[in-house]
């Protein structure tokens, strides 16, 4: 009872011969690109090391949850967010979403989602049909499949794939007796249900084009690179417009779009869902349950409000103010509700709306400090230092940890006496448990002053708090007092900007970076290297880089 | 009857060609169709349970023959004579790893026997699991309308496909039984409407997802073929009938809590497995991270400031909350009670549903305070139709009496053994499960 993997290579490579051998001349490719080819590798900084011309792999990913809704909604005005339903898309091996290969349970929620939207879209076919079926409907049909077909696969479709889309619409007239608006409805529900729409692969069957050793990708495939990065979403018709001129085929056509795109508001909620998956504040559920005798207040609501709040706080900094690292990491403002306003100590703050509400500033600075953070990075009952510290070292310093030792006694309970950080301290000096957490523990202390769902406080268990502690950034070791001087030192660091640079990255290309990425690695911590920079510019630099718009070739591909 | 045989799958075209292209036809169609039965004359099932944090193991393993025979088992006393419990077995998959100390990341090796690092402490499995091959077996004999039923109380699967891909579970309870049941209430023109038009669909999205797969590079083509073997199923799951078993099904109230979706589903299994809409089952009862469920506060533990709040941190504390740890395992086997009750009270052919059906429940790790994946518990209910000598508690390997083997070391049994005796016990041949370094079975439990 060995995999039968390689059976199952064959038959899904075996089935039909590759298309390309028959439809090169049928598929008519976009004008080429005039100029940059290999000399236009984005803009790696001077002293960048990365081989400018490589670009890392561009493994095959399907929507997630948040794009197909966005993207059905872009598509067909659907507004019903149907991917709620499906499974769950986070992948415990990557920070950001990322969809897994579709089981059975997928496939059928997927055609559960295709049937309800298609019936939706009958109802008001007339809103998606690009001629008048009373002049012939089975020239309509055509004219629907190729229009239509362009916007869902998201590039012109080869005359195979209209064929077989003609072909599903001929059944329903004839087989399943559907009238002219339903047979269109079974064609949108196979549509999406399409690996064409379901993948992000935006090539249609022409060859790759390879430029040296690594692969350009064609001016669809930029334009819905572009807009599910920026957007989330589905090219609008501006972008498919400059895909079909072959205008995305240099850095600067890439980053004129790409600043546009950063006009419209769904880039807000891009930003905004990059932070909530990154901090993973969008977790408060599942990996934040709190105790309801110490923490009774934590209810949907406030769960709801603090991951709204950090929502509202970076949308805010990014798009509404100078969107740098540092005002990020040290604002002394939020967006709070009466909910919040309690754990805040703010009764001032009423009503359940979120409002710009100026903090203290010697007890909050910027989103590490704002309770979807700290309760997400809490303990059930109290402060939890190596979760917080763990947090930081990994999310915002991108410093890998050594795998755990094995049987490592758990730290005291309260009971035993002694505040959150002596018994910690206690258990950092057992020898097994040193390695991690001597590197992680000292940043977690940092955040003593607030409590498991983010209050401040001065006392825990009956002792002083002693948030102090120090840091090594940019090669320099640092002390602070608390988390509002570690965080200074955090917005004032190159070490953590070139961090959050590489997270947006491995955000674009939904994977981790890889050696072929150094210069695109460059090209994007470029984009974010003084403390001027703003965030904005960044997520321009990101998507003009190397890898954002080339890629190597798969192990296997077809050449 | 439908039987099917090697690669003559189902097609729209076959259907139609069978129909002469007459939907009028359906329904006889549908009539002719009956339930296969297999050579000893009942339909054996399987079901797969996993929960997790370990469990308090001097509390756990009874002290003599009788399975049921100690503190935690108690709750399965009235079934002891279909129990079998078999101490000893090591994820081996996992320690010849080096990964020991991984149990919060076993589940994709618990049912499978397979093990592959894919970075940090994460694992992923890289054959089917248990309840896959068994639903794939029997799919050649009997079309069922689910052939595999894969349900998420919390957590994440144990079920994988033929790749080690995960099988995506389900998670709502009224959606299941609607994938369950639903054909028992649609009105039979509409259902074959229905079908008819899906089957179309099915058929379009076959081929574009062939073609599709043609121009990508190896590791993609992995992917979209996990995705075309979806479609395929789906296909065969159109083309089953509702069964003519009698058996009633009622629709899942409301679960708004833990407590309530864990009695839901056991409902649902035990629905589904009566009216032989499934064989194969796999339960996630237990999140294998340790956080879900977060807290258990049915069970009285409201100690937070003696760490006594979340269940995970419960287990933590090994033997410093045994007590607190005994109540939570005692209320697992109190579920799985539950649910062999509910399959023991039903008459078939031979004997009871249990009798011919074996529930095979794991844990992702030995105890709570260690993390280790080795001395994993393991209970067994059912003798899948006498396959397995029950009411005996089984002791393998290098396993002691002391209730301290768990610190001691490794046994040196692969539980891939127990997953080939489980495989061969549902009528799969084999002489090894998953990993093809450990080989063999367990004759021990015959």
């Amino acid at each position: 009872m060995k995999p039968l993997l390689a059976a199952f290579l064959l038959l899904a490579a075996g089935c039909t011969g590759r298309i390309g051998a028959t439809a090169e001349g049928d598929f008519t490719p976009p004008p080429s690109p005039t100029g940059p080819g290999p000399s236009d590798p984005g803009n790696p900084p001077p002293g960048s090391t990365g081989d400018p011309n490589a670009a890392g792999l561009m493994p095959l990913r399907r929507l997630t949850i948040r794009e197909y809704d966005n993207t059905v909604r872009d598509l067909l005005g659907d507004m019903s967010a149907p991917a709620l339903q499906f499974p769950d898309d986070r992948d415990e091996t990557f920070a950001f979403r990322r969809a897994h290969p579709i089981a059975v349970q997928d496939a059928t929620l997927i055609r559960s989602a295709a049937e309800s939207l298609a019936a939706a879209a009958v109802k008001n076919i007339g809103a998606l049909l690009p001629c008048d079926p009373a002049a012939g409907e089975q020239d309509c049909a055509g004219k629907f499949v190729s229009d239509f077909g362009l916007r869902a696969f998201r590039r012109p479709l080869t005359s195979e794939e209209s064929a077989r889309l003609m072909a599903l619409y001929a059944s329903g007239r004839n087989t399943l007796k559907l009238g002219f608006a339903d047979a269109i409805g079974l064609v949108i529900e196979g549509m999406l249900q399409a690996p064409a729409f379901l993948y992000h692969w935006e090539a249609p069957a022409a060859a790759p084009i390879h430029e040296g050793a690594v692969v350009r990708l064609g001016h669809y495939e930029i334009a819905s690179r572009l807009s599910y990065f920026l957007w989330g979403s589905m090219p609008d018709r501006e972008l498919f417009a400059a895909a079909a001129a072959g205008q995305l085929g240099t850095a600067a056509e890439v980053e004129g779009q790409a600043r546009r795109l950063l006009g419209d508001p769904r880039a807000r909620d891009t930003v905004a869902s990059f932070f909530e998956e990154w901090l993973a504040v969008d977790m408060l559920d599942e990996k934040a349950a709190k105790d309801p005798k110490v923490y009774p207040e934590y209810n949907d609501a406030l769960k709801a409000a603090m991951t709204a709040e950090t929502r509202a706080f970076v949308d805010n900094v990014v798009f509404d103010g100078d969107g740098r690292w540092a005002t990020l990491l040290g604002a002394s403002f939020s967006f709070l509700n009466q909910a919040l306003g309690g754990v805040y100590g703010m009764p001032q703050v009423t009503g359940s709306d979120l409002r710009r509400t100026d903090l203290d500033r010697t007890q909050r600075a910027g989103f590490l400090t704002e309770p979807s953070f700290l309760a997400l990075t809490g303990a059930a009952d109290g402060s939890h230092p190596v979760r917080r510290g763990k947090a930081i070292y990994e999310k915002l310093l991108c410093r890998e940890l050594p795998p755990p030792p094995a049987n490592v006694p758990p730290a005291k309970p309260a009971s035993a006496g002694g505040s959150t950080r002596d018994r910690f301290t206690e258990h950092d000096t057992n020898e097994c448990a040193r390695g991690c957490h001597t590197l992680i523990d000292p940043l977690g202390f940092a955040f003593e002053n607030y409590d498991g769902i983010g209050k401040y406080r001065t006392m825990d268990n009956g002792k002083m708090v002693d948030a102090s502690g120090e840091v090594t950034l940019d090669g320099t070791t640092r002390t602070f007092a608390n988390a509002i001087e570690l965080t200074t030192l955090l917005g004032a660091s190159a070490e953590a900007r070139r961090c959050f640079a590489t997270q947006w990255v491995r955000y674009a290309l939904a994977r981790q970076e890889t050696a072929a990425d150094a210069a695109s690695l460059d090209t994007a911590a470029a984009g974010f290297s003084t403390d001027a920079s703003s965030v904005r510019d960044l997520m321009v630099a990101v998507a003009t880089m190397r890898s954002f718009r080339y890629r190597s070739p798969s192990p296997g591909e077809a050449p | 009857m439908i039987i099917r045989t090697g690669e003559n799958r189902f097609s729209r075209r076959a259907l139609l060609r069978r129909l002469g292209a007459s939907a009028a036809l359906l329904p006889l169609l549908h009539a002719e169709r009956a339930r296969a039965a297999t050579a000893t004359g009942f339909p054996k099932r399987l079901i797969t349970i996993a929960w997790s944090n370990g469990v308090a193991q001097p509390n756990f393993y009874p002290p003599a023959d009788d399975p049921t025979q100690s503190d935690i088992l108690s709750p399965l006393a009235p079934w002891k004579s279909k129990v079998l419990l078999p101490c000893g077995l090591d994820i081996q998959v996992m320690l010849d790893d080096k990964r020991t100390y991984d149990g919060h990341f076993s589940f994709p090796s618990l049912f499978t026997g397979t093990y592959k690092n894919i970075g940090g402490q994460n694992g992923a499995a890289t054959g089917p699991s248990l309840d896959q091959v068994v639903s794939d077996a029997v799919a050649k004999q009997v079309n069922l309308p689910v052939p595999l039923l894969n349900a998420l109380v919390t957590g994440r699967p144990t079920s994988a496909g033929v790749g080690g891909q995960k099988n995506t579970g389900e998670t709502d309870p009224v959606r299941l039984y609607n994938t369950l049941f639903a054909s028992r209430t649609m009105p039979s023109p509409q259902l074959d409407q229905l079908r008819l038009r899906r089957q179309s669909v099915l058929d379009y999205v076959n081929q574009e997802l062939t073609s599709f797969s043609a121009t990508l590079g190896t590791d993609d083509r992995i992917k979209v073929a996990a995705h075309l073997d979806s479609i395929r199923k789906l296909e065969l799951e159109l083309t089953a009938t509702a069964s003519p078993a009698a058996c009633t099904a009622t629709s899942p109230g409301p679960a708004p809590d833990y407590q309530t979706r864990m009695k839901v589903f056991s409902d649902l299994v035990a629905m589904a497995v009566r009216c032989d809409v499934s064989r194969a089952v796999s339960l996630v009862w237990a999140d294998d991270g340790g956080s879900g469920p977060a807290t258990m506060p049915f069970l009285g533990f409201n100690d937070a400031a003696n760490g006594l709040g979340e269940v995970h941190a419960i287990a933590h504390q090994g033997a410093a909350a045994y007590v607190q740890k005994t109540s939570i395992d005692k209320w697992y086997m109190t579920q799985l009670a539950y649910l062999a009750k509910a399959l023991d009270d039903s008459m078939e052919a031979g004997g009871t549903i249990l009798d011919h059906t074996v529930i095979v429940m794991g844990n992702d790790m030995s105890e709570g305070s260690f993390h280790s994946v080795n001395a994993i518990p393991f209970v067994l209910v059912g003798g899948a139709g006498g396959a397995l000598r029950t009411g005996r508690t089984v002791k393998l390997g290098k396993w002691n009496t002391t209730g301290q083997y768990w610190k001691a070391g490794n046994t040196g049994i692969p539980h891939n053994r127990l997953l080939a005796s489980l495989a061969q016990a549902m009528d799969v041949p084999g002489d090894g499960f998953g990993d093809p370094r450990y080989t063999g079975s367990l004759t021990e439990l015959k």
